[in-house]
């Protein structure tokens, strides 16, 4: 480089070197932390739904549908546990009890609904002996799992 | 004078410095986005792209600039430089390829005009708006990828070039505090900040450091300008090299060749480089950026060219070099000094970039350094994947059409409620396709059983329905009378987000990053939610609507994707949670707020 030019470069980056960490240091120094709730507006277990199932009691079963989400249910003769374990969330989930553990892809007439399971873990009363648990998409209008509630 | 146009002149060197920058791009793109899926496989395409894109160019942008001072400090960063305008032009089509699709992913298909959107979306009080300095940055980019062509420097001419040139340090800066402004906004890593801050650093006293050396170097050869001016010893000028001296400030190259002295401009017609750095190969001065040749004695690049600098006059006398400092005019013939041949030469290697073959020990290390910056670049590439905040799980079923029956509600924003088996009801919040509420396609249909065709977006349970329009149709379909629960008032903190992009049309939907995006959507008429979450990461997700429970996007647009507290009244109506609460008692967090 010619002289004028070393000289605008270097003057240049002097410039730079004396405003460029200021406003980095602004903008990092006024940047605020996510808003983190103090308490949702309240516990996403409803108010008539039983305790979950102590870790390690109950029936613990596995269960998917073919290359399906794998989860997992705990029950005892009166509340059933399910949680989701791996993949992608189905829109719209429904749980259903249903008294016989039938195949086929749609929801038997006689299926109890249970609530839905939007994430996490979800317990709820179990509304009678043995029968089939099972797990319904309503926005996709399909079974996304079922498994036999064998009791200990 | 103007200058033809005339299309790249490849060469060996050439094609193997641009097969090694794909190759290092494209390891850096796959490894970015590889490492992103695997941490959040329900990622989007166009945030993989839009973020890998982004990582790659400003990585790039620092080795580009890490260039030139290397350089002056160490000739044998030279190779890396003989094509270094190629490496630009990569940089800004990754910069501009990010760029577009930010633009559509963020700016498009909303109420108002995408530029408009760009410059006036992520206003607010206490903000500012981070996409602008990103186009900026891109504009001046642009200036220099489009003028980067020998064309444009001829025509131009060097100076001018140059300087023009020169942007690229106000066009860093810019894309620096976009990356202040906007991703670490959002992504709070400490790893992130100390690379944004270390590559920065880096560069900045990288250029400093060089410019010192330069100054030092200047001050120490600075001659004063008189008729004659003692140069030094001769000895002190190897054979086949140069003696760069300083007079009257500016730079003049002595050269030693063939038992005969000359002395010439330091400075390259091509693009300034210093000749003086260079070497007498063939006859010739060679210039050690882009190996532009001159003839010692008279200055004239060898015929078919054209370039000429200006010569000086030089005598030898016993043992020491004079020059007179007056240039002569550029291609001035000027007779040699004669001097004894020198039968050492300088074993120092030049690397020629359109010969054949780089010197042996030149090639090893340009492998070396080659080999030391795909390890770095991929490195930096693999932190920003690994740090970046965690996406939120939510899907969009692009381009899957599905039926739904219900009844349809309108207020205060569409719905769908659809009647559960076995009891209860799902509501399915309605919205157009692009950044549009679905009022206009519902409202004829409020209260009524209709069948509609759209696109599912959900997430943790809320659920959203993409609406093609035209597909709403009355149908003999019922539903049970909504229920209402009222929960009491509640104090809560979290941020406005728009109901689509939140769900799962875009990942992430929220925080500063996405800010603008929200402000457009719920412009539009997109349900805006107040996303609440505690610190077990358990979310809600809530409708919020006026304290007479009415739609209130026009009056939060300011406060979108910003730490609020709201204070308000809580319902349930089916399986929503609303939040009723006046937008003027809305409380933006300060930083430091209990």
């Amino acid at each position: 480089m010619n002289t004028p030019l070393r000289r605008r470069h270097a003057a240049l980056i002097t410039a730079l070197a004396l405003v460029l960490p200021i406003a980095f240091a602004a903008a990092i120094a006024t940047r605020q932390a996510p808003a983190v709730a103090r308490e949702l507006a309240f516990e996403p277990r409803p108010a008539n739904s039983p305790e979950p199932l102590p870790a390690g009691q109950g029936a613990l079963a596995l269960f998917r549908r073919a290359d399906g989400p794998l989860w997992q249910t705990r029950h005892d003769a009166t509340r059933i546990t399910i949680a989701q374990l791996d993949g992608p969330e189905a829109p719209d989930l429904l749980a259903y009890w249903t008294p016989r553990d039938a195949s086929g892809d749609k929801l038997p007439p006689d299926a109890v609904l249970l609530g839905p399971l939007p994430g996490g873990e979800r317990t709820f009363a179990r509304p009678g002996a043995g029968g089939a648990l099972v797990l319904f998409s309503l926005a996709h209008g399909e079974i996304i799992a079922r498994t036999a509630l064998e009791v200990r | 004078m103007g200058h033809a146009y005339r299309a790249v002149g490849w060469n060996r060197q050439k094609r193997i410095y641009d097969t090694t920058l794909a190759l290092g791009v494209g390891l850096c793109i796959a490894l970015f986005m590889a490492l992103t899926f695997a941490a959040n496989p329900l990622v989007t395409a166009e945030t993989l792209l839009i973020r890998a894109l982004a990582a790659s160019a400003f990585v790039l942008l620092h080795v580009i600039l890490s260039i030139g001072p290397l350089c002056r400090l160490d000739a044998r960063f030279l190779p890396l430089l003989y094509n270094r305008r190629h490496l630009g032009v990569a940089m800004f089509v990754l910069a501009l390829a990010h760029g577009a699709l930010a633009f559509v992913q963020f700016h498009a298909l909303g109420v108002i005009s995408p530029l408009e959107s760009l410059f006036t979306s992520d206003g607010g009080p206490g903000t500012i708006p981070f996409q602008p300095l990103g186009a900026a940055a891109l504009a001046l980019l642009f200036l220099m990828a489009a003028t980067s062509h020998d064309f444009w420097l001829r025509n131009l001419t060097p100076p001018t070039w140059k300087a023009l040139h020169m942007a690229v340090y106000v066009a860093y800066a810019l894309v620096v505090l976009h990356v202040a402004f906007g991703f670490l906004q959002a992504n709070t890593s400490p790893y992130l900040l100390g690379a944004t801050a270390t590559g920065a650093l880096w560069l900045l006293g990288l250029h400093l450091v060089a410019a010192q050396r330069e100054r030092t170097t200047d001050r120490a050869e600075q001659l004063a300008r008189g008729e004659w001016v003692d140069v030094g010893e001769l000895a002190s000028i190897p054979d086949g090299r140069a003696k760069t001296v300083n007079v009257g400030g500016e730079r003049v190259a002595i050269f030693r060749y063939d038992g005969k002295v000359s002395a010439l401009s330091s400075v390259c017609r091509h693009q300034n480089g210093p000749l003086g750095e260079g070497r007498v190969v063939d006859g010739c001065v060679v210039c050690p950026w882009h190996g532009y040749q001159y003839k010692p004695h008279d200055g004239c690049s060898p015929a078919p060219f054209t370039e000429r600098v200006p010569t000086f006059r030089v005598r030898v006398e016993g043992a020491r070099v004079f020059v007179d400092p007056r240039p002569l005019p550029p291609g001035t013939a000027v007779e040699p000094a004669h001097v004894a041949a020198q039968a050492q030469h300088d074993e120092r290697e030049l690397y020629v970039g359109y010969l054949p073959q780089s010197p042996p020990r030149q090639a090893r290390f340009t492998r070396g350094v080659v080999l030391a910056l795909f390890a770095a670049c991929l490195a930096a590439v693999a932190l920003v994947a690994l740090e970046q905040a965690p996406l939120r799980p939510g899907q969009f079923e692009f381009g899957v059409v599905r039926e739904f029956r219900g009844v349809l509600a309108s207020t205060p924003h569409p719905h769908l409620r659809v009647r559960r088996p076995g009891g209860g009801v799902s509501t399915y919040l309605l919205v157009a396709p692009g950044k549009h509420g679905a009022d206009e396609f519902v409202r004829e249909f409020d209260g009524r059983g209709v069948s509609l065709r759209g696109s599912l977006v959900h997430s943790g349970g809320s659920t959203m329905v993409e609406l093609e329009p035209g597909s709403v149709a009355l149908a003999d379909v019922a539903a049970p009378a909504p229920e209402v629960v009222e929960l009491g008032r509640v104090t809560l903190r979290g941020e406005i987000v728009d109901s689509k992009c939140h769900l799962g049309v875009m990942t992430p939907g929220e925080r500063r990053t996405h800010r603008a995006c929200a402000q457009l959507c719920i412009r539009g008429g997109i349900p805006p939610l107040f996303w609440v979450e505690d610190e077990r990461g358990a979310v809600q997700r809530l409708l919020l609507v006026g304290a007479n429970g009415e739609a209130v996007n026009e009056r939060v647009l300011e406060l979108v994707g910003v730490p609020l507290e709201i204070d308000g009244a809580l319902e349930q109506h089916d399986d929503w949670l609303v939040l009723r609460a006046d937008p003027a008692g809305y409380r933006r967090i300060q930083k430091g707020d209990s």
